[in-house]
């Protein structure tokens, strides 16, 4: 990667409006709370911008803004040392339905490794490889919470349910 | 319940004011010069209620603060330190004599801290688990040394740096009996899976500290177990050897979020006895002697 100089303003706009969704699912289901979740996407792109990046590819661009977040989001947690529950409450305001809301919610309840791999893989439809180089561990690893989060969201749904 | 799942996560959309409060947030940044550590981070309106919080901590800390020096909960030559706190027990004045006493080994170099600074009270910086139970009727008081016997080894480091006192003076455990409570999910608490007389909990934190300087060395033990406090710890643990001992070790610094400087954490299991060792800003030069001194 190379950097350039900064962007013009009418870009920053077009780039924060393109990824921001995304990044805000992922921060919201590891951090479980909006005005964190919030920061931390407001600091990835800040690192975006202050860095301004050459990427090969769009695909390449979203894999960089991905990683930044997800870090962010774990630094974040550790600073906290607690985890912040969003209560079901809030959650109706993405969700009509509180079938949806507890199905949020039981991923959010989720330890933070296992929903990060849940949500890159059947979410954002990386594969087993690409979610192993942005978290830095190896593929079996991933595999292995894999199984063990669809496991755990399943007994947490069951949870819920009940 | 995979296909739902994207479904579901990806009906989540990002508010369109918290959309461009980071658009406006963003170009402000990019036109303004950045300190290496500034936090650029939005407004929210929590984060406003945490200052001004935090304004009137301040503010009520400078009008009381010359009534909360007049008591002096330090450690000074002359000083005659009572506690306020009733949970604290009748010793607790942290005077040098039971300093001496619960750290045989560390007689000189604790007789000469002088610093009159209010802190905060022992028990304030105990795990909730550890006040929670002294609550129950079928908490057993124990000393340093009794506590050494129940372990089966020693519990507190011979190498201390010198400039930390020891914080926290009340060990014990519970056995089960009467006043037990029936059942506490929180605290992990089942009645009806011990038995009377049974020690169902024997997690133990003694605390070292210079609270001026913010330094900390904190040891939690349990027998047969790491204690309760270290599950759900986010540190990533690496395997080192020390001393021919296998131990989990981290090291964390929070920066630019946080000001706790240099953490270590360290878990190892020894005779039977878990341990779960901390420190805040202490150099890994003094982490690892500590951590040797508990080995050896």
């Amino acid at each position: 990667m190379t950097s350039k100089s900064v962007r013009p303003t009418d870009e920053i706009e077009t780039i924060i409006k393109s990824y921001s969704k995304m990044l805000f699912k992922i921060s919201l289901v590891i951090l479980c709370n909006e005005y964190d979740a919030q920061d931390a996407v407001q600091e990835t792109f800040i690192r975006y911008f202050n860095k301004s990046p050459v990427f090969d590819s769009d695909e390449h661009k979203k894999a960089w803004l991905i990683t930044v977040v997800t870090n962010i989001c774990k630094n974040m947690r550790k600073y906290k040392f607690k985890h912040n529950h969003l209560n079901i409450d809030e959650l109706y305001d993405y969700y009509e339905t509180k079938e949806d809301a507890m199905l949020l919610e039981s991923l959010m309840l989720l330890p933070q490794k296992f929903k990060v791999v849940l949500v890159l893989h059947y979410v954002e439809g990386y594969k087993v490889n690409e979610i192993s180089k942005m978290l830095s561990v190896s593929p079996s690893a991933i595999k292995m919470r894999l199984q063990k989060a669809r496991k755990l969201l399943k007994e947490k749904l069951k949870e819920e349910i009940l | 319940m995979t296909n739902k799942l994207k479904y579901t996560v990806d009906k989540i959309d990002i508010k369109k004011e918290m959309e461009n409060c980071i658009i406006s947030r963003c170009k402000e940044s990019l036109t303004q010069p950045t300190p290496k550590y500034k936090k650029a981070f939005g407004i929210g309106r929590h984060r406003i209620a945490a200052a001004a919080a935090c304004g009137v901590i301040v503010l009520c800390s400078i009008f009381m603060l010359p009534n909360l020096l007049k008591n002096n909960f330090y450690v000074t030559s002359s000083s005659n330190a009572t506690s306020t706190k009733e949970s604290t027990s009748a010793t607790n004045g942290i005077s040098k004599t039971s300093a001496n006493e619960a750290v045989p080994s560390q007689t000189q170099s604790k007789q000469t801290v002088t610093s009159t600074t209010p802190k905060e009270q022992p028990t304030a910086n105990m795990p909730a688990l550890q006040i929670v139970i002294r609550k129950f009727g079928d908490f057993i008081p124990m000393t340093l040394d009794e506590l050494a016997e129940y372990y089966g080894r020693k519990i507190i480091p011979s190498f201390v740096p010198e400039d930390l006192i020891l914080q926290q003076k009340e060990y014990g455990i519970c056995k089960q009996n009467e006043t037990t409570p029936d059942y506490d999910d929180l605290h992990s608490i089942y009645k009806d899976i011990m038995k009377d007389d049974e020690v169902y909990f024997d997690d133990n934190y003694i605390a070292y500290g210079n609270p001026a300087k913010g330094r900390e060395l904190i040891i939690e033990v349990a027998k047969d177990r790491y204690p309760f406090n270290c599950i759900g710890d986010p540190t990533r643990f690496s395997k080192i050897t020390v001393c021919d001992t296998q131990v989990k070790f981290a090291h964390y610094n929070d920066a630019p979020y946080g000001s706790s400087g240099d953490m270590y954490s360290a878990l190892i299991t020894l005779d039977s006895v878990g341990y779960y060792i901390m420190s805040q800003k202490l150099t890994k030069d003094e982490f690892m002697k500590v951590l040797t001194s508990i080995i050896e």
